[in-house]
């Protein structure tokens, strides 16, 4: 068994100096022992959305909404935290999912302060692509924003 | 070909596929390991870089019977490895992708059931190859 075990831990070796090796070869596509941080693109997810309903109601998602100011003071996610791509992220607070959202599929607000997000932010970030007209056709809450 | 060679060569296969197919992508792998939130963040490179080439040596000496215990005992200790971050995902409620072989699968409660049989696999392939070299 001794053996066995040797030979394991040599299997173990010999695959991790391949790896190594080969990616000095190959040519740098990571950056070893530094703390990963995952590219742009695969940070960002996309929810529909019940799913951002369900973060909603957990509590774990915090809503961003990319649209204009008089836009978002019209009606939003009850909660959401109104912020334009070029905004200061000072104002969002850390921890949960972002759910960020603007006027539907066709507008790119969304993806642009996805994209400056994950530059600044760790953390799980989501675009609801339906955004606000869709979470108004489900029937989920909304908030006036001349209630508030 | 007999039931035992049968499941170590059925073994072998899949952690040499399973590894081939990670293993000239080693950035979109660190980027499904990062996702289990289990592993030091300035360990997940190293891992993405070393589970693939593990796999495939272990899975090619399993099939071609180069050191086959000690092969069997990576497999066995890979398969437990995955079937607790599986596990502990699914606990936590993560919708992530498994990182297990070429297609895109989120993971399931079948993932770890299917790692518990790889596991029992390897345990099997390594007490064959005892039961055989004390006869």
């Amino acid at each position: 068994m001794r053996d066995a075990l040797l030979g394991a831990l040599a299997i173990v070796m010999l695959g991790t100096s391949l790896g190594l090796l080969q990616e000095q070869l190959v040519g740098p596509r990571l950056e070893l022992m530094q703390p990963y941080r995952a590219p742009v693109d695969q940070r960002v997810g996309l929810v529909d959305v019940s799913t951002a309903f369900a973060l909603f109601q957990s509590g774990k998602g915090v809503f961003v909404d990319a649209r204009e100011p008089e836009r978002y003071a019209e009606g939003h996610v009850p909660g959401a935290v109104n912020l334009q791509p070029d905004g200061e992220l000072a104002m969002l607070p850390y921890g949960g999912t972002l759910v960020i959202y603007c006027d539907g599929a066709e507008c790119g607000a969304s993806a642009r302060l996805a994209d400056h997000l994950a530059q600044q932010r760790t953390g799980k970030i989501v675009i609801m692509p339906a955004g606000w007209p869709g979470w108004q056709a489900a029937g989920y809450p909304v908030m006036d924003g001349s209630r508030e | 070909m007999g039931v035992r060679s049968g499941s170590r060569i059925l073994l072998g296969a899949i952690f040499l596929v399973a590894g081939l197919s990670k293993a000239h992508q080693p950035e979109i792998f660190a980027a499904q390991i990062a996702g289990y939130q289990l592993v030091p963040s300035t360990l997940v490179t190293l891992m993405a870089l070393a589970l693939p080439r593990i796999e495939i040596l272990a899975g090619m000496g399993l099939i071609f019977r180069l050191l086959p215990r000690s092969c069997a005992l990576v497999t066995a200790a890979l398969s437990l490895g995955f079937a607790i971050s599986t596990s502990v995902a699914l606990a936590r409620g993560l919708n992530i992708d498994c990182g297990c072989l070429p297609v895109e699968l989120k993971i399931t409660w079948l993932h770890p059931l299917v790692d518990l049989a790889l596991l029992a696999l390897s345990v099997r392939v390594v007490q064959e190859r005892a039961d055989s070299s004390r006869k």
